[in-house]
């Protein structure tokens, strides 16, 4: 799909979402799991600008329908780091938690979370997603 | 009392739980005098912590400088509330230079029922069907010893534990005279109530205004039970799950991989 459909399918996805919703993204550098998230946060009524937590790990949004925590994990190390930066209180929390390179942190996503994987198209310009 | 008899004013700060509280404690002889002052919202600590530690000096005409300690309640309970508790009384100890009692949360419960002589369990949902949880009673040796000179005797040590093993456990260390004035406390029993009946033949739950964490049950832990100690060694106590469970997860780990390649 091209980014137009891309949007599309973001913001649809954001009405089915609930407080303690967890999406994982998963893809490599550049297929646009921000570019998702940024879409998702437009879906979900979030006026603030979303940017990439990849140095920051966290972002917190409050402005929509319900709070989106969106985290990038890919610079953990350890499980036992998103223990340090509490994430089972955003996971358990009333927020939509948005995880950028969830696969790293496989082992503590709960059963019900949603992943998602973006990967590059045949075609330049588009991509592919996978609901896992 | 295992305190310093010399630290009489202390404030308390609770911020492990849903609602945060903190309170301005004194020691009058055998006696503590308090009060405590509760955040109108849940899981709004940071905002609410240093107003309300502010507006518990100033009703009393007190300043920072005028207290002897601070306790803190130290965890178990939510990862981000135990960090800013921590984190805001070891900043104020450094600043004030002044010493800060460590709390172990689980233990304050035997403070918050008045009803002396119960075995207090104190159940709190730990997330992804694990509790933290422990069963403790305050034992008088000396029968003038009120419920702020006595000691609190641990029955179960407080842990994180897969709900039917802690049932099991408590099983096991409870007497039968103990089964009898148990009563359960924490945002833990709801969810797991069906479990913890089944083991339980009569079971008593705290009333809905005693069941949390309380920093007037902080106070009274520390001023009873605490000892005064360096902010700098001071540390959180998360209770990590249980290893059993760390294993599964690696072991999901695992099989998440091949799965998604």
């Amino acid at each position: 799909m091209r980014e137009a459909e891309l949007a599309a399918f973001a913001s649809e996805f954001a009405e089915a979402l609930r407080p303690g919703s967890i999406i994982g993204l998963i893809g490599d550098l550049g297929t646009g799991k921000t570019t998702f998230t940024k879409y998702l946060a437009k879906g979900l009524g979030i006026r603030e600008t979303v940017s990439s937590p990849t140095f920051t790990l966290i972002h917190e949004y409050t402005s929509g329908r319900l709070p989106l925590y969106h985290m990038d994990v890919y610079r953990l190390n350890s499980l036992q780091e998103m223990d340090e930066l509490g994430y089972e209180d955003y996971f358990f929390g009333q927020g939509v938690t948005v995880i950028e390179w969830a696969d790293r942190i496989a082992a503590l996503l709960p059963e019900d979370a949603i992943c998602i994987r973006i990967s590059y198209g045949q075609e330049a310009g588009t991509r592919e997603i996978e609901i896992l | 009392m295992n305190n310093d008899k010399n630290i009489k004013l202390i404030l308390a700060m609770e911020t492990t739980g849903r609602v945060a509280s903190v309170s301005l404690a004194h020691r009058e002889g055998a006696r503590i005098r308090q009060k405590r002052y509760v955040a109108e919202a849940g899981y709004n600590h940071l905002t609410c912590l240093m107003p309300m530690i502010q507006q518990a000096l100033s009703a009393e005409g007190r300043r920072p400088g005028d207290l002897d300690a601070i306790a803190v309640s130290a965890g178990p309970g939510s990862f981000t509330g135990i960090r800013i508790g921590i984190s805001a009384a070891r900043a104020m100890a450094q600043a004030l230079q002044i010493p800060l009692i460590p709390v172990p949360t689980l233990e304050t419960f035997v403070y918050n029922d008045d009803e002396p002589n119960r075995v207090c369990i104190p159940v709190f949902d730990a997330r992804r069907n694990q509790i933290y949880a422990g069963a403790y009673t305050i034992v008088r040796k000396e029968p003038e010893s009120t419920r702020h000179t006595a000691v609190v005797k641990t029955i179960v040590k407080g842990g994180a534990y897969d709900p039917v093993d802690f049932m099991g456990l408590l099983e096991e260390a409870l007497t039968v005279e103990e089964k009898r004035r148990t009563r359960f406390f924490g945002d833990g029993f709801p969810i797991y109530e069906a479990c913890f009946r089944k083991g339980t033949a009569s079971l008593s739950v705290a009333p809905e205004p005693l069941s949390f964490q309380t920093a007037s049950s902080v106070a009274c832990w520390a001023f009873a039970q605490g000892i005064a100690v360096d902010y700098q060694t001071v540390e959180p106590i998360y209770m990590r799950k249980a290893e059993a469970q760390r294993k599964l997860d690696e072991s999901r780990e695992e099989m998440r991989k091949k799965a998604f390649g």
